[in-house]
């Protein structure tokens, strides 16, 4: 998750702290909530307290006032006797000395007296039984559109002769001093409901309507603990609610001291605020408290880490090691493991880069001079060269593996001497390997030679005087490259060329070479073109001069490539041998020969087919197998035609496979018989029943040279070897006499026919030729 | 003289003796049947009416309402009631005594002030309007009261003294005693309205009026009348 331990520690430290942070906030909240609510609470049942003393205050000014004023001697005299004008001066002197709203007097016979007009004549009937009822009546009182608080006081003459009413405006001013009175803030507001109405508030104050309906809230009135409380959620406030004494019955008022909960809260959410300031700076001061504590625990495991990355690059590393904890000590093990693995990285780089027997740079060494060289010196001056010891493996043999070795060290320490600036290393067992530059290919040709010249003399180790002869094998780095090798690759190829010239040094030479990927592409495409029809075999007649017919022919492999034409059969046969293609190659022209075989069959002519044989592969068991089950399943009349150095490599199994081809019907033929290494033994071995000779001797035939003598005396061989003798190559009339003279048992060649197709081979025995080859020798002399 | 069978108002005895009786004895059954019957036998011969009256006064709940005052009012060729002398309201430990007074026309009271301090008496009643500024118990003041009707006694000093002169202009008047009983020795024979009045009643005017028939000999009526005492 992190890059950095730092980091970690860092962020769960601040989280940790963060969280404990929020839970102390939390705790303050809910504290805070309750608190304030309980608070609220306290602070609103004493406020209440203080609104019941200002109340009575007032009430008992207003009432004390109008009490004087009752029984003020004067005043009375004048409401005994109706002296309204003297009433009325008296209200005026006591509404203006003690600033009260409005003053009446009332009559037992109901009649009212007032400096307002409009509560002058008949009282109000509730009023009038108000203070009937209650001579020293006190509360609220609406008059007209007015509210009051009101107190009467009786006029007493001394019998009851009136009411004296004071009254005092309730309204926004009056709440509004309320709330001044108050030691909390609170909006104060009045409810009345009026005899058969509902509660309303009496808010004359703009902007400071509850805005919830009076019955709404009178819905919500829940008595706790004595007090009425409201819950107005929607305002966050709570109220507290007083009932109010009425003037008169019927009536009811209410105040209603709303406490808002925002304003109890908010300097509790300045306490948060503090809370919050202080905790931001714990926090701050805990970061970087934390990263500074981590960085001294994370930075050597930083720098560890980075030596770490730095070995793991292959760098030299080292770590500061500073105290002794265990970080330290980590740090110096981690020095300790870094130089000992530069120490192993330089053995291993040596053991690479050396071999190990002589000490000498070994060719992975030379490469790596090689690309050193490329990059400063132009492809066409720098050349690379094999030096062999010739027939190291006697020499090995002779003086043993350790002083061969030191041989060859003598060997590289010399060529050295030559030039100092050529870099030798040990290429294989008996050769060294030179990367140097030269001006010119003669250059390069005389700096080779003069280091030949220079390991070409004897070396005594341990007393024993040894002689060197080397050969040494050139290669320039700019030579065309189609060879497909490596520069000292290809100068090993010029080692062998040179020993198969007999000279010293020789250059790598590509025609020589050849191309073994081209090879190895014609023998994919060989593959391929047998099952694609592109390699077919061509049937050569072989006249029979005893029957005077073609009752035989020999199967050759012909391949019609696409693109390149014809391809002659030793351009590719020698090669299948050598890559082991051979085989399926043979394989194929059996069941190819047994097909064709078939067909002439068909056609009418029983013709022996002649295959050939490498004789590498009659020795093979798996291919013995399988041609003769596939001549004993088709009942084919064959014949194999084997050279006879193919028996020499395994002469007792070959004769073996032979006998066993004889006996299930296949002939055997000697082929190209006198151009090889003719063994008689071999020849009396074989279960032969043809002898061919080669064509080499029938060409020359009737030119008067020692040809005739060698094929007469074979066909003789032949015949007492009771073999049949057939001779190849016979292209005139004449040498057909000859050999017909000689006793020779057929022929083939151009006279007769060339290879032929399966179709032109059908058409050319039905034609007269074939039919009747004798009279084609007559016509022809 | 005639027809009076008050004997404050009367006044017949010898002052002495009303000074005695008045106010300490007054109230006391046995003296007042003693100036009953005494009032009764001077006024006897010379009386052209006959017949006693008397009336039981009592509070709804049957208890006797004492200071009622019951009246035949005077019909024009009625005699006329005499100015009665020496009627007295006096002051003393800050009580008007007695509570109510029954004073002919023209009769002329005396306010004694027995307290050691003074009073200031007044009445705003309608035409009985009077002031009788601070005086002490040395000082002697008078009224006459001219004006048949109600007059409400206060003092300006002492609240709680409350006092009522009915300014009557008939002879037959009577206050109820503490046993509620009003007595009119001498009723005018035949169908006459009796007025009761009490200061404190509820009724309006504080007066109920009924019919009845004095015939010769003594005629018992009660009459119930409901007080509310000023609070």
């Amino acid at each position: 998750m992190f890059k950095r331990l730092s980091s970690e520690l860092t962020l769960i430290y601040a989280a940790l702290f963060g969280i404990v942070l929020m839970l102390i906030a939390g705790a303050v909240w809910v504290a805070v909530e309750a608190n304030s609510r309980q608070a609220v609470r306290a602070e609103m049942t004493s406020s209440s307290a203080v609104f019941d003393r200002i109340w009575k205050l007032r009430a008992d000014q207003l009432q004390q006032t109008a009490e004087v004023l009752a029984r003020d001697f004067g005043f009375r005299e004048a409401v005994a006797t109706g002296d309204d004008e003297t009433m009325l001066s008296a209200l005026d002197n006591i509404q203006s000395r003690f600033g009260f709203d409005t003053a009446l007097i009332i009559r037992p016979d109901g009649s009212a007296v007032s400096l307002d007009d409009t509560l002058t004549g008949r009282a109000d009937p509730t009023l009038l039984a108000a203070v009937t009822t209650n001579p020293d009546a006190s509360g609220v009182l609406t008059l007209g559109n007015t509210t009051y608080q009101a107190v009467s006081a009786p006029v007493r003459a001394p019998t009851l002769i009136g009411w004296v009413v004071f009254g005092r405006r309730l309204g926004g001013e009056q709440l509004g001093e309320l709330e001044q009175l108050s030691a909390i803030p609170l909006s104060a507001h009045l409810y009345l409901q009026r005899e058969g109405q509902t509660w309303a508030a009496l808010e004359d104050r703009p902007g400071r309507a509850i805005g919830i309906a009076g019955e709404e809230l009178a819905g919500r009135a829940v008595q706790t603990d004595g007090d009425i409380m409201i819950n107005m959620p929607e305002r966050n406030s709570i109220g507290g609610v007083k009932t109010l004494q009425v003037f008169a019955e019927g009536a009811s008022a209410a105040l209603l001291l709303e406490y808002s909960l925002t304003m109890n809260q908010a300097h509790y959410r300045d306490m948060l605020a503090t809370i919050a300031v202080i905790g931001a700076i714990g926090l701050a001061a805990l970061v970087l408290g934390s990263w500074f504590v981590s960085r001294r625990v994370t930075g050597p495991i930083s720098g560890l880490r980075a030596a770490a990355g730095q070995l793991t690059r292959g760098e030299v590393a080292e770590v500061a090691v500073n105290g002794r904890n265990e970080i330290a000590e980590l740090a110096a093990n981690f020095n300790v493991m870094s130089s000992e693995i530069a120490a192993r990285e330089q053995r291993i780089l040596h053991l690479a880069r050396h071999d190990q027997e002589t000490g000498l740079p070994n060719l992975r060494a030379l490469q790596e001079a090689l690309a050193t060289l490329r990059s400063s010196t132009p492809p066409g001056n720098v050349f690379g060269a094999i030096i062999s010891i010739n027939r190291f493996d006697q020499i090995r043999g002779a003086i043993g593996h350790g002083l061969f070795s030191r041989l060859v060290a003598e060997v590289a320490t010399r060529a050295l001497h030559s030039r100092e600036d050529l870099h030798v290393g040990r290429a294989t067992t008996g050769t060294i390997a030179v990367v140097f530059t030269a001006e010119s290919r003669d250059a390069a040709e005389a700096t080779i030679r003069a280091t030949a010249q220079a390991v070409s003399s004897p070396v005594t180790l341990d007393g024993d005087r040894i002689d060197v002869m080397v050969t040494a094998g050139l290669a320039c780095d700019a030579e065309d490259a189609k060879a497909h090798l490596e520069l000292l690759e290809r100068a090993e190829v010029a080692v062998e060329q040179a020993r198969t010239q007999r000279r010293i040094a020789a250059w790598f030479d590509p025609t020589v070479y050849g191309d073994p990927a081209t090879t190895l592409s014609l023998m994919s495409s060989m593959i391929h073109g047998l099952s694609s029809g592109e390699l077919f075999l061509a049937h050569q007649p072989k006249l029979d001069l005893r029957k005077d017919r073609v009752n035989s022919a020999e199967a050759l492999l012909r391949w019609r490539h696409p693109q390149r034409g014809m391809i002659r059969p030793d351009a590719f046969i020698g090669m299948a041998e050598e890559t082991g293609h051979i085989r399926p190659l043979t394989d194929w022209v059996i069941d190819r020969a047994i097909t064709d075989q078939r067909i002439f069959q068909k056609a009418g002519h029983d013709v022996t087919v002649s295959v050939n044989v490498s004789g590498r592969l009659i020795a093979n068991e798996q291919f013995a197998e399988r041609a003769l089950r596939q001549v004993r399943r088709s009942g084919a009349r064959l014949c194999f035609e084997i050279t006879e150095t193919a028996v020499i490599d395994n002469p007792r199994l070959a004769l073996e496979v032979m006998n066993e081809l004889k006996q299930a019907g296949v002939g055997i033929s000697i082929d190209d018989y006198g151009s090889g290494l003719s063994s008689l033994s071999y020849l009396r071995a074989i279960p032969a029943e043809e002898l061919k000779i080669d064509k080499v001797f029938v060409e020359n035939l009737g030119n008067g040279n020692s040809d005739t003598f060698l094929v007469k005396s074979t066909i003789d061989l032949a015949h007492s070897l009771g073999m049949k003798l057939t001779a190849e190559g016979v292209e005139t009339a004449d040498v057909l006499a000859i050999l017909r003279a000689m006793g020779a048992d057929m022929i083939q060649g151009y006279f007769i026919a060339k290879p032929l197709t399966v179709d032109d081979f059908l058409a050319f025995m039905q034609s007269p030729d074939a039919q009747s080859p004798s009279a084609k020798a007559a016509s022809a002399i | 003289m005639e027809g009076l069978t008050n004997a404050e108002y009367h006044g017949v005895g010898p002052v002495s003796l009303y000074d005695i009786f008045s106010v300490r004895v007054l109230g006391k059954r046995m003296l007042r049947t003693f100036l009953l019957s005494a009032a009764t036998s001077l006024l006897f011969a010379a009386q052209a009416f006959a017949g006693e009256l008397v009336i039981r006064v009592t509070t709804p709940d049957g208890k006797p309402l004492p200071d009622a005052v019951v009246l035949i009012a005077a019909r024009p060729g009625d005699p006329k009631p005499a100015p009665a002398d020496g009627l007295r309201m006096a002051q003393t430990s800050k009580q008007f005594a007695p509570f109510v007074l029954i004073a002919p026309v023209g009769s002329t009271v005396e306010f004694p002030n027995l307290d050691k301090f003074r009073h200031h008496v007044y009445s705003f009643s309608k035409g009985n309007k009077f002031e009788l500024e601070l005086y002490g118990r040395e000082e002697k003041r008078v009224i006459t009261f001219k004006t048949a009707g109600v007059a409400a006694l206060g003092c300006n000093i002492h609240d709680q003294m409350v006092a009522f002169i009915r300014v009557v202009d008939t002879p037959w008047a009577a206050k109820s005693g503490p046993d509620g009983v009003a007595r009119l020795t001498v009723a005018p024979e035949g169908s006459r309205p009796l007025e009761v009045w009490h200061p404190y009643a509820t009724a309006k005017d504080q007066t109920i009026t009924q019919t009845l028939s004095v015939s010769a000999g003594t005629t018992t009526v009660t009459v119930v009348l409901d007080i509310a005492p000023p609070r």
